[in-house]
């Protein structure tokens, strides 16, 4: 802990800082521009198009990969799978940050982000689908925060409030997996508003169950994904216990994402077949859908399936990167490809550069901030005083409920 | 061959290849041959088509009646009548489909005169009476023949059909004199223009030469299908009965101006009736002193009463003298953004009138005076100072009366509407300033 | 707060507050409207395409004037949309197959009688009147825009050009103006020269319209646009072309917008109080298993322990006694040896 400032200066001037700086920077005056201009200024949104990337990507696409946080947390704490305890603190990290950077986000999208609690604060409106989302992920980010907060509090040696959070690891935990469900299949019950503009291929009164499964796997291949990343930038973070650990969890965690993909495939088929869909599948939009279908649902659910029987780690964590991407290009069909596909060509939206670059900027400001709390808080290792006393949430009777 | 001697089941077997190989179903580009009466004029006037010792006239080369008893056709003067009436689109009984009788008796009488080096004889290939150009030859040829008649008409069908009658719903009510309904007075039929306006007897009668009333009973009977005298005579989506031809009529552009707007789904009012359904005069009438029940009339008394009742209907002409028609209006009411709207009233008048000028049908609906101007001074009895249209046309949107317009719209729909009809093409109906000028 | 909020949403199941109806898609309740709301009538027939109602909306509403002016009729060469400008639009329709010349059609928030951006505001900004009208509220609008992705007809607009304060811009029917009694009827249909635009009860314009198709059969097509659409709307068409040569869909169906999400909603509460017993059930039930597996250890250690004991205490024992016997053994062979010697020294 005491070569800290060390550290900083050595790497003040590497590629990724200077990168970073460059993003950063940029950020701030289209932020400027942003809240001088307005949205005309910076995006390419229009009456027809009122959502754009910045919802596209970095609420949906941001709130769908950050679902690693309670994936994770349910399978260590509910399923009672100790094994992956490590993995929980890097999950619970990112899933915080990652709301945090979609709230943030929100900010440059609505039109006046001040009221951003309006609807929680001010006048609710409960017919609303994006009420349900906006209250789950305002109580989900607090809970995120009360999760992630022994970690700092460790850091900052506070044991008493940090014995107080822990006691309630079960019930946040409970708690965090309810609000996930809720608004991960909220998200997709957004669009349920609208089938006269979502692609028939697209549209589903499944679409809930869609993001909400399929939540589930981004979650899972997030946490191999990320920790693959962490591996080669943070390694020297790293405890024995987090390093002998990373095998077990990915392979577990690979395990299950194979079967998660397989029940979305099967879910999606049922959807096409529900509304017989069947002759879309011959039209342009079909052949696209088939491809979101089988390269990016399909075929990672195999890899995995395979890479787990083989004991293939490297497999794995391609796996869980096109299974990333495949969640991706699954939030970006539904909302932009799909949307609106009746309207002409030229009426269609494509985003600026400056909103991929305000989006950008948000994902650097995300990944600086976990690199900042990860190489000072207990994170990828266990604190020192406490490594002997790991949490048994068994231990709090008061949280069992049952 | 193994399966198929064993009576299995077995794919397509020899000779079957249509089994697999479907040949796409060909579109038929034939055309109905359309035997209009200058067609016919032409077969009745050619010299090729000879006539029978016994008659003085070929029409028993085509027309034939059919002797069940001795099984064999034969010719019955007077009554000549549509082939379709016994030759179905099918062959039915033994009696030849249409299609096989035509073929018969026209392709094989136009090979004979072919054959007899005839060269007046008239086709017989298929694209000559079912091509598109086989069709524009033969209205050429109808052309030339027309041109050289004296009034440009194919004369009358000789079949000792009246010129004028009477239709009348007496026929097929049975029971005692005193018990039988009363029925409408008839209409007086102009049978003779009716032919003139027609290609073919078929128009009307549909299903034989005889009268509507034979089938057509006040109650509906099963030869005419159930369907009532009343509505076989009124029913608007037929084009066969009176109402519905005249109907259909009314679509053509000088007409539609005023018909086009009028309801089509209201009830007509008793006037409406009494336009054909005239009182006989007491003069015309038969010995009993009435028609009701009604005694059998001869052909002549029919004939003479058809004769007075037409006459006493009105002839197209202006419906007032022409300075009671005022020659312009001018429309002050809504002159808040605008000056008053100039209307040249009376060159309306005479320009509606004009387009009826030549239409006897129009003369006969239209003779009584002020009926014309009803178009659009509607809704109140015909005068030569109809009501303000501000009586009943005032703000719009009135809740107790949801479907009448308000006076702006009245005069807008009233006048944008006919001129739309018409075809007027200027003032276009967004040039406010042609019909009144902006308030400056 | 947080509690009222919940309870909020346990109610957004059963009864939709903004909507004053029940939410509930299998529910055979119908909602025909607030009776004796107004609407208008649009005859598409009627419609000369003039504008004069673009120009009587602009002027009511205070909107920013447009670049060509309303009497420029070149306007109507392409196809508009509302935006934030401009409440309604005209547009003209050409080539349509059988129709000669154009058909025009005014398009303008349709007033549903059960709204998509009503349901879909998560500040409840938007309300049906009783009147009729959808109103927004400016006070609550975050500007979030799904409002506009739940609008089936593309209608409400939004100021992308104001950084700070962006409004949603809709037609508002001229509630405030009507409210305010500075109008007695939208500003749009006093203007129009045609009665294009009838305005009226609701249910006074049903009979109206469906009175036009029966008196001139010819004249329009048997459908009353806006009567069943989305579930009904207050603004309803009549036309003598299909209404999808006129640029309108004519596939959104019957079901109305609050009706698409109230299944996804429903769910809310089930999930809420399902997941946290079937959850703690899980836990449970892991927690169960290891305590079981952690006793089991421990019995076999027990069990092995004593095991262990009583093998050596038997070992012991029969070590006990075979020293016994050893040393028995070995005194009478001693003393059978002394015998012997005995015996022989007699001898």
């Amino acid at each position: 802990m005491s070569t800290e400032s060390n550290s900083v200066k050595r790497t003040l001037l590497t590629p990724f800082n200077i990168m970073a700086g460059i993003v950063i920077l940029t950020g701030v005056v289209l932020t400027i521009l942003r809240f001088t201009l307005g949205l005309a200024g910076v995006t390419n949104l229009s009456d027809d198009n009122p959502w754009g990337i910045w919802i596209s990507f970095d609420l949906l696409c941001g709130v769908a990969l950050a679902a690693g946080g309670y994936t994770t947390s349910a399978a260590c704490y509910i399923f009672g799978l100790k094994r992956y305890h490590s993995a929980v603190r890097p999950a619970i990290l990112t899933a915080f940050l990652g709301y945090a950077l979609v709230v943030l986000a929100l900010h440059y999208d609505v039109g006046r982000p001040w009221r951003l609690p309006y609807p929680i604060f001010v006048q609710q409106g409960t017919t609303s689908v994006l009420f349900e989302v906006g209250l789950c992920v305002f109580l989900y980010l607090a809970t995120l925060f009360v999760e992630w907060s022994p970690a700092c509090l460790e850091w900052l040696g506070y044991k008493k409030a940090r014995k107080t959070v822990v006691r309630m690891t079960l019930a946040l935990t409970i708690l965090g997996v309810i609000l996930s469900t809720l608004h991960q299949s909220s998200l997709g019950a957004l669009f349920l508003i609208a089938p006269s503009k979502v692609h028939p291929l697209w549209y589903s009164v499944y679409l809930p169950v869609f993001f909400f499964v399929s939540s589930i796997a981004a979650g899972l291949s997030m946490v191999i994904f990320e920790g693959t990343l962490s591996h080669r930038y943070m390694h020297d973070k790293m405890d024995e216990k987090y390093l002998s650990g990373h095998e077990g969890v990915t392979t577990g965690f690979a395990k299950a994402a194979s079967l998660v993909l397989a029940s979305y495939f099967c879910l999606k088929v049922l959807g096409i077949a529900m509304d017989n869909n069947w002759h879309y599948l011959t039209t342009g939009y079909g052949a696209w859908f088939l491809v979101e279908l089988l390269v990016f649902v399909a075929l990672p659910c195999l890899l995995y399936a395979m890479a787990v029987r083989e004991r293939n780690i490297p497999l794995i964590k391609w796996s869980a990167a096109l299974t990333v991407v495949g969640i991706i290009v699954n939030r970006f069909n539904v909302s932009m490809v799909a949307f609106n596909w009746q309207l002409p060509a030229v009426d269609r939206y494509f985003p600026s550069w400056m909103e991929i670059a305000v989006s950008v900027f948000i994902i650097t400001v995300g990944i600086l901030l976990f690199r900042f709390i990860s190489s000072r808080m207990p994170i990828f290792h266990e604190h020192p005083d406490y490594a002997m006393h790991e949490p048994e949430p068994a231990q709090s009777p008061r949280h069992g409920l049952g | 061959m193994g399966r198929a001697a064993a009576d299995k089941p077995t794919g397509p077997l020899d000779g079957l290849c249509r089994a697999c190989h479907i040949a796409p179903r060909a579109v038929s580009q034939s055309q109905p041959v359309d035997m209009d009466k200058v067609l016919h004029f032409r077969h009745i006037d050619s010299k090729n088509i000879t006539s029978t010792a016994a008659e003085k006239d070929n029409c028993a080369q085509c027309h034939h009646e059919y002797d069940k008893n001795a099984k064999k056709i034969f010719y019955a003067r007077g009554k000549e009548s549509t082939c379709r009436y016994c030759h179905g689109e099918n062959r039915v009984d033994g009696v030849r489909s249409m299609r096989q009788a035509a073929h018969q008796q026209c392709v094989t009488c136009h090979l004979d005169l072919a054959d007899k080096g005839v060269k007046d004889r008239g086709p017989y290939l298929c694209a000559g009476c079912h091509g598109a150009e086989g069709h524009a030859a033969a209205s050429a040829n109808n052309r030339k023949v027309m041109a050289g008649l004296p009034d440009g008409k194919a004369p009358r069908l000789k079949r000792e059909q009246p010129d004028l009658t009477l239709l009348s719903s007496n026929a097929g009510v049975e029971g005692p004199e005193n018990t039988r309904p009363r029925s409408m007075n008839p209409v007086a039929f102009d049978h003779k223009s009716h032919e003139e306006r027609n290609n073919n007897c078929r128009v009307c009668h549909h299903a034989s030469m005889d009268s509507c009333g034979k089938c057509h009973t006040v109650s509906g009977a099963r030869e005419g299908n159930f369907v009532r005298i009343e509505e076989a005579m009124h029913l608007a989506a037929s084009g066969r009965s009176c109402s519905g031809c005249h109907a259909a009529k009314q679509s053509a552009v000088n007409c539609s101006g005023c018909h086009g707007r009028m309801n089509k789904a209201s009830t007509p009012d008793n006037n409406t009736c009494r336009q054909c359904h005239m009182e006989v005069p007491s003069d015309a009438l038969p010995d009993t002193g009435s028609l009701t029940p009604a005694p059998p009339l001869s052909r002549e008394r029919k004939s003479m009463i058809a004769e007075i009742l037409l006459k006493s209907r009105g002839q197209n002409s202006v419906p007032f003298a022409i300075e009671d028609i005022p020659e312009k209006v001018s429309i002050k009411e809504l002159a808040a953004e605008y000056e008053p709207a100039v209307m040249p009233h009376r060159k309306i008048v005479l320009t509606l009138m004009n387009g009826m000028k030549d239409n006897s049908l129009a003369a006969y609906f239209h003779g009584e005076q002020g009926t014309v101007c009803q178009s659009c001074h509607h809704r109140s009895p015909a005068s030569k100072q109809p009501p303000h249209c501000g009586n009943c046309h005032g703000k719009p949107f009135d809740p107790r009366q949801p479907n009448r317009p308000g006076l702006k719209a009245a005069f807008h729909e009233q006048c944008m509407g006919c001129h739309k009809a018409l075809g007027v093409p200027k003032p276009s109906a967004t040039a406010c300033a042609e019909c009144h000028k902006e308030k400056k | 707060m947080l509690r009222r909020t919940f309870l909020g949403i346990l109610g957004s199941a059963g009864t939709g507050v903004v909507l004053g109806r029940s939410a509930h898609a299998a529910g055979n309740r119908e909602f025909a409207g607030h009776p004796g709301s107004f609407g208008v009538l649009f005859d598409a027939t009627r419609c000369i395409g003039c504008r004069k109602c673009e120009a009587a909306c602009n002027k009511v509403n205070e909107l920013p004037a447009p670049s060509k002016t309303f009497e420029d009729l070149s306007v109507l060469d392409v196809k508009r949309r509302t935006n934030a400008g401009t409440f309604t639009v005209v547009n003209r329709y050409d080539n349509i197959p059988g129709v000669a010349g154009s058909v025009f059609r005014k398009s303008q928030c349709n007033h549903c009688l059960e709204p998509a951006c009503a349901s879909a505001c998560f500040v409840h900004a938007f309300t049906k009147t009783a009147h009729g009208a959808v109103t927004w509220d400016p006070s609550v609008c975050v500007g979030c825009r799904y409002c506009m992705v739940a609008c089936p007809f593309n209608v409400p607009a939004f100021e992308y050009s104001d950084p700070l304060t962006p409004r949603i811009m809709k037609c508002t029917m001229c509630y405030p103006h009507i409210a305010s009694g500075r109008l007695q009827v939208p500003a749009c249909t006093a203007a129009c020269p045609n009665e294009s635009l009838t305005y009226g009860n609701r249910n006074d314009l049903i009979m109206v319209a469906r009175e036009r198709i029966r008196a001139f059969p010819n004249r329009y097509i048997s459908h009353i646009y806006g009567e069943h659409e989305m579930g009904g709307t207050s603004w309803l068409y009549l036309s003598g072309v299909q209404f999808k040569s006129i640029g309108m869909r004519d596939d959104l169906g019957t079901v109305s917008a609050p009706e698409l999400t109230s299944g996804a909603l429903a769910a809310v509460p089930v999930v809420a109080v399902a997941w946290p017993a079937l959850l703690a059930g899980i836990y449970a039930i892991s927690k169960r298993k290891d305590k079981v597996a952690h006793e089991e250890k421990l019995e076999a250690m027990a069990r092995v322990r004593t095991e262990a004991k009583a093998d050596l205490n038997r070992a012991l024992i029969q070590a006990e006694a075979e020293k016994k016997t050893a040393v028995e053994r070995a005194v009478r062979k001693a003393l059978e040896e002394a015998a012997k010697s005995q015996t022989e020294e007699g001898a």
